[in-house]
């Protein structure tokens, strides 16, 4: 991954201005792949939303520069994208418990 | 997900030395004409993340479109002006490629960067190929690669207009060009056709005046009647070899094509021209029989000309002329036509297929024949040149043909 390139300081300040409103958005988010990496089942209807909770996620906190927490958002969509039945749930569950430290559960 | 109505309807930007002007903390590089960006986007966060960086960096964010599927882009395409697309590839009803093919689908010549996730990349690569301009990898661009990415983008799209512009004028310029070179050509073929009767006659008369005892007894009379005979048998070959060369393409492009060996056309030219060859002393062979495919007339005319052509412009030596053949890398078969005869300068070697060219002082041709020969070749999609001959002494016209399948 390239390091993600810092927004200048007018635009920066502008979207801190935001983070509070999509903290709680991504917060909700990050409940959908918790729920996931949390329950037992593993149907997909579940994962592909999982996934598309991971994929805004990974673009929303890059955007904010939130490095480390959009590239463990990308680990998780690259990991829910494969075969439900292939997913290590140990693994999700270490990247999710990092990922809600990261945006600050 | 809401749709933004448009305020203004400027056209996109063009200037691009305010993004070079840029350096001083504090101050950003603003797009001189706004473009309106249509942003085809699903995640309601993200898409109002992208507004704000636009509208920080000077497009206005009640210009900015935004749809949340395939399906509301191409309406808003369709009702919207818009300047430029940025899209995600992956939105509900469209994924990948077929998101950059909706959106050219509906709007071909926009320019379109594709937004997509870092798994993506690949994808992204394909949508270049496949028509976007330019990609970003989510959250990793910050405002100055959008802002970059935007005005390179159209910067390109423009380009790219223009040149399909002057393509397209071009292709008009040569269809009008192939319109008026094909009425130039019928009226040649007309002109040559309705003249040749008159000629004839009028050589009809002038041999009943010379043999008429008033011009027969008299000298000058006679000399002066062989002289019009001579100059009228010039014109009447002259409309002989246009009408020839005004109906070739006509003949080529019935699609009338055939597969003909070699060795019947060289033949079949032998027979035509057997009393001329004998008085040449000439001997032909044929080394490499090779089946063409080709008009049957027009091949035919082809060798008949070329041979014809060695007879003309032999030596004073016994006229040698070997045909050889060989196929090409692609599928041609290259002939050569080699003889040992006056042979043609280097200098002259292009300008003999020119018509009405005639480089001897001889009077037997009238300098249609090379022209017509270098018609028929390329109207056989071949090229045709003239190479030393035999011995170093005459010429070799080499010349590719369609190889039989």
């Amino acid at each position: 991954m390239n390091p993600t390139r810092e927004m200048t300081a007018e635009v920066r300040r502008a979207l801190d201005e935001r983070w509070p409103r999509v903290q709680k958005a991504a917060r909700s988010l990050f409940e959908i792949i918790e729920a996931y990496a949390g329950s037992g089942t593993r149907d997909d209807e579940s994962r592909i939303a999982a996934r598309s909770a991971a994929h805004k996620l990974n673009g929303t906190l890059g955007t904010f520069g939130r490095r480390d927490a959009s590239t463990v958002a990308a680990t998780i969509e690259e990991l829910l994208s494969g075969d439900g039945n292939k997913v290590v749930s140990a693994d999700l569950r270490s990247l999710v418990e990092q990922l809600g430290e990261l945006i600050g559960r | 997900m809401k749709v933004h109505a448009a305020t203004s309807n400027k056209s996109p930007i063009t200037d691009t030395s305010a993004m070079d002007a840029h350096s001083s903390f504090g101050t950003h590089p603003r797009l001189t004409e706004t473009p309106r960006v249509l942003l085809i986007e699903d995640d309601e966060i993200f898409a109002e993340l992208t507004v704000l960086i636009l509208a920080e960096r000077g497009i206005a964010d009640d210009r900015t479109l935004i749809a949340g599927s395939m399906a509301a882009a191409s309406d808003l395409l369709r009702s919207e002006s818009v300047d430029l697309i940025l899209a995600d590839l992956s939105l509900p009803d469209a994924v990948g490629l077929d998101v950059v093919r909706s959106c050219l689908e509906v709007a071909p010549d926009l320019p379109i960067i594709v937004l997509t996730a870092c798994r993506e990349v690949e994808v992204a690569l394909e949508a270049l190929s496949a028509g976007a301009q330019d990609y970003l990898v989510k959250g990793e661009f910050n405002d100055e690669d959008l802002l970059r990415a935007i005005r390179y983008s159209m910067a390109r799209a423009q380009g790219e207009a223009a040149l399909r512009a002057t393509l397209r004028a071009l292709e008009e310029s040569n269809h009008q060009l192939e319109e008026s070179n094909g009425q130039l050509e019928e009226y040649a073929s007309i002109a040559s056709h309705d003249l040749r009767s008159p000629v004839r006659t009028a050589r009809v008369f002038n041999g009943r005046m010379m043999s008429s005892p008033t011009v027969r007894d008299d000298p000058k009379l006679a000399l002066l009647g062989s002289e019009l005979d001579g100059c009228l048998a010039r014109l009447e070959a002259m409309l002989e070899g246009l009408l020839d060369y005004a109906q070739a393409r006509d003949l080529s492009s019935s699609g009338d094509f055939r597969d003909e060996e070699l060795s019947l056309l060289v033949d079949e030219t032998v027979r035509d021209l057997a009393a001329d060859l004998d008085t040449a002393r000439a001997e032909i062979a044929l080394d490499g029989n090779r089946a063409v495919r080709g008009h049957p007339v027009l091949l035919r005319s082809l060798f008949h000309n070329l041979v014809a052509n060695a007879v003309k412009y032999r030596s004073d030596l016994p006229l040698r002329i070997v045909v050889t053949a060989e196929e090409t890398r692609d599928g041609r078969v290259l002939v050569k036509v080699a003889d040992n005869g006056i042979g043609i300068e280097l200098k002259y070697r292009t300008k003999v297929f020119e018509m009405f060219e005639r480089l001897s002082s001889r009077n037997e041709g009238i300098g249609l024949g090379l022209s017509l020969c270098h018609r028929i070749v390329s109207l056989h999609g071949g090229r045709i040149w003239i190479e030393d001959g035999l011995d170093g002494d005459g010429i070799a016209m080499c010349f590719t043909l369609p190889g039989a399948p």
